[in-house]
């Protein structure tokens, strides 16, 4: 089977799901808007389609986990996310089951 | 930034109403700063080539919105059958559906019963005894067409693929877009008047207005059921009219002209009814026969139903009339100020 097939871009798309969420709570453990946080984190190497992010951070803010604020910057009106309290938390709890995950796969791999 | 201005209405066009300007502001600010990024790396600013690349980039309106889209109810038997891209216009058509089933079954049953009878809790629960086992198999269907749909959508990635083949270049003007036939109500209209076909298709002779508590049942007249066909003919009309319109969304001038042309229709074929008698006929089955005066109390109420959708019909079209007219002056060509007939400026 190609490493390109359906399958594999769903399974990778099902892979990367969580983890982007992990990625985007804790990088907005420092303010950011929109644009700024898809640069840094692609800076990172985690490249993320605006068609994904900028709901994904409506949703979480929903959620409870962002708060945000519009402020003007450079003369334009931005709307800044950052990690809130719940977030905080949540980001810990998922940051220690990432980690166990992890190193049940290094013992498995 | 015409692009990109055209760009964002066209996506809020989408975007559910509460939100449609925050998310819009919040998009603009972020596809603004990637502009400005670029052309600050670039040492210059961005071509429309070059906007239109990055818009296209970001996905079709369509799609853009559809990521926004705050409706998370959706409809499954053992596995999702309607996502909640289509939900909201699968609720619209379940709504539909019940108004044209619960109207002309519950209405005809209040009025005469409370007119003839003077029972109408007895009517009114028979009546939806009646629309509730009509509204079973017709919801049923509804749910199966807009699970098709779905499936289709998902099967197909249909979304995506109109996403792709779309150019942000040729994104209408915002004056055109403003005036543009909303799409939301091409839509509602296709739903509302595929229902009624369907609905009409089925009953277009209604069974029975009412049945008495005595068992006899009260029928249209032949007379009336001839309107079966031409109310048939002008719901086909309606239909293609939202369809071209959906397609077309320019062609302000097709709803008020439809609505001329159905209205006129609407008024020729009712002009032989006004007056004309009997309007109902009664059979008994089961039970005594209805007695003169309430027989002749229904005609009445029918008579002058008839008279007031005749009315009804002609303010209506004239006012289709009214706004065709006003279309047609719009885009009459006109002097500029300050020029007379042959093009001379006043001096």
């Amino acid at each position: 089977m190609e490493p390109n097939s359906d399958l594999f871009n769903n399974l990778r798309l099902e892979l990367r799901r969580g983890l982007l969420i992990v990625a985007v709570l804790a990088q907005l453990r420092r303010e950011h808007y929109g644009y700024t946080l898809r640069k840094d984190l692609a800076a990172l190497g985690i490249e993320i389609d605006e068609g994904t992010l900028y709901p994904l951070l409506r949703r979480l803010e929903t959620q409870g986990l962002l708060e945000s604020e519009w402020r003007a910057e450079n003369n334009r009106k931005k709307r800044f996310y950052k990690l809130s309290r719940d977030g905080r938390a949540i980001l810990k709890q998922l940051l220690a089951e990432l980690e166990k995950i992890n190193a049940s796969l290094t013992r498995i791999l | 930034m015409h692009l990109l201005e055209r760009y964002l209405t066209a996506i809020k066009f989408w975007l559910p109403s509460k939100q449609r300007d925050d998310i819009a502001a919040e998009l603009a600010a972020n596809l603004q700063s990637e502009i400005d990024d670029r052309a600050s790396d670039l040492g210059r600013p961005l071509t429309d080539d070059e906007i239109a690349a990055l818009l296209k980039k970001s996905g079709s309106p369509i799609l853009v919105a559809s990521r926004y889209q705050e409706e998370h109810r959706t409809v499954s038997f053992g596995r999702q059958l309607i996502g909640p891209i289509l939900f909201p216009f699968y609720w619209i058509a379940v709504k539909v559906t019940l108004v044209l089933l619960l109207v002309p079954g519950i209405l005809p049953a209040i009025i005469l019963g409370t007119r003839t009878h003077g029972e109408p809790i007895a009517q009114l629960f028979r009546a939806l005894t009646r629309v509730a086992w009509l509204s079973l198999p017709v919801l049923l269907v509804v749910t199966l067409i807009f699970s098709a749909i779905d499936y289709g959508l998902r099967r197909f990635r249909l979304l995506e693929k109109w996403g792709s083949d779309w150019d942000p270049r040729k994104l209408p003007t915002l004056a055109r877009q403003a005036r543009q036939v909303r799409r939301s109500s091409s839509i509602a209209g296709i739903i509302v008047n595929s229902l009624f076909i369907v609905w009409w298709w089925n009953h277009g002779s209604i069974p029975y207005l009412v049945v008495t508590n005595s068992g006899a049942q009260v029928h249209f007249a032949p007379v009336l059921t001839a309107l079966y066909v031409p109310v048939l003919l002008i719901a086909f009309i309606n239909l293609a009219q939202h369809w071209i319109n959906l397609a077309e969304p320019d062609w302000r001038w097709l709803p008020p002209a439809t609505g001329l042309v159905t209205s006129l229709l609407g008024l020729i074929v009712l002009f032989p009814l006004l007056g004309k008698s009997p309007l109902i006929s009664i059979s008994e089955p089961n039970g005594l026969p209805l007695n003169a005066r309430e027989a002749a109390q229904i005609q009445h109420l029918l008579a002058l139903g008839l008279n007031w959708l005749w009315i009804g019909i002609l303010v209506v079209g004239s006012i289709y009339a009214w706004r065709l007219a006003w279309l047609a002056w719009q885009t009459l060509p006109r002097n500029p100020p300050g020029t007379t007939k042959n093009g001379m400026a006043h001096i």
